[in-house]
């Protein structure tokens, strides 16, 4: 719902980008089942049917696009369009005001660039293509890779929780957040 | 119903009246909405507020509701009703393999005094005094509050009751009359709490 109204793929110099579809979804499991990959996800999926049916049930499979060189699926994107906080009586010019974006490469193709040139492009889509106003990213703030494409992408760290977020194996660490608004946005 | 149960279950572990020195805070009940409108119904109250009612019908039907009044405490002083608290319980973010741990380990809270008896420390006496249920009587590791940036005086009690602000998100809360402004969220975990509590017994 939130992609139909984008043309896609959408290409970058080196990659080319698309809605998930059904037949990604193994190439997407095999990098997010690595464990050196689910040290900073939401979560670390061991049985891939186990994890189809969370997909599904969550709806994250339409939140979800995929980024691909030459062909080949290196890793995904996540675009969350959310509805803005207001107080009551402004609540519709909140809606889908906001959306919270999120990442995942392979390890086998990092240090080329290629999540800042990927994320670049998802946030030139959710400020001209889906009219987002705000764009927010989360990270544990020990997460270093994730928290430099954010800096890259311009966007600025607005918060950092104590002990605030659970992590299987670390326990209770920080988090970060991260913002970038389209008025300050150089695209 | 079954959000209700939990919340309910909340209120229930506390020993009510709790007292203060000068005030007495226990769960709302249906009495206290005539007086609680009359507070929150003044354009100074409201204007920081998530909601403005218009009518005491429209307060009743937004915020007599059950899952509404299970998550309010009345402040009291000798006179009676000064104001009202939040106290909700809720779950921290983690990853999916430590969900059942970090469930209900956090509480966020919030506050609306009567502006006829600002000024005298009331607020800042009946947050700390909710700070304290929080960490001693229902055992939680963490506890939040968040406002618009420009709400002086609720950010003023964060901090007097050992809150840190933690983050200052850029235009990103939507006020009725000013537009996009910024908002803060402030925290304080039960080890931070406890070190500087001075009036331990």
């Amino acid at each position: 719902m939130t992609f139909d109204r984008i043309s896609w793929p959408r290409r970058t110099e080196r990659l080319s980008i698309r809605p998930a579809g059904t037949a990604d979804l193994p190439a997407v499991f095999a990098v997010r089942s690595r464990k050196d990959v689910a040290e900073w996800m939401p979560e670390h999926p061991t049985s891939y049917d186990d994890w189809l049916l969370r997909l599904g049930r969550t709806g994250a499979v339409d939140r979800m696009l995929v980024v691909e060189l030459d062909g080949v699926v290196i890793g995904d994107l996540y675009v969350h369009i959310e509805d803005a906080w207001t107080q009551v009586e402004v609540e519709d010019d909140g809606k889908r005001a906001q959306a919270e974006i999120g990442w995942c490469l392979s390890p086998d193709h990092q240090g080329k660039g290629y999540m800042t040139e990927a994320t670049s492009e998802l946030v030139r889509l959710c400020f001209e293509e889906l009219g987002v106003r705000r764009l927010v990213a989360n990270a544990f703030a020990d997460n270093a890779p994730s928290l430099r494409v954010m800096e890259r992408l311009g966007m600025v760290c607005e918060g950092r929780f104590r002990a605030e977020s659970l992590h299987r194996d670390h326990g209770w660490i920080d988090g970060i957040t991260y913002a970038l608004l389209r008025d300050d946005w150089k695209g | 119903m079954g959000e209700e149960t939990a919340v309910a279950t909340t209120f229930e572990q506390i020993a009510w009246p709790v007292r203060t020195a000068r005030l007495t805070i226990r769960p709302a009940v249906p009495a206290d909405l005539p007086r609680l409108y009359e507070i929150r119904s003044q354009p100074a109250v409201t204007h920081w507020l998530t909601g403005r009612t218009t009518s005491y019908d429209d307060y009743v039907e937004r915020y007599g509701a059950p899952a509404r009044m299970s998550r309010t405490l009345i402040v009291a002083n000798e006179a009676g009703l000064v104001g009202d608290l939040m106290l909700q319980v809720e779950s921290p973010w983690s990853q999916a393999e430590a969900n059942a741990e970090a469930e209900n380990t956090q509480a966020a809270l919030g506050w609306c005094l009567d502006p006829a008896h600002a000024g005298c420390g009331y607020a800042t006496e009946a947050a700390a005094e909710l700070l304290r249920l929080c960490f001693e009587e229902l055992g939680l590791r963490r506890v939040v509050a968040g406002a618009f940036a420009d709400n002086v005086a609720s950010i003023r009690v964060m901090e007097k009751i050992g809150m840190r602000i933690e983050s200052r998100t850029r235009r990103a809360s939507l006020h009725r009359d000013l537009g996009w402004l910024d908002g803060v969220e402030a925290a304080v975990l039960v080890g931070e709490w406890r070190a500087k509590r001075i009036d331990r017994p």
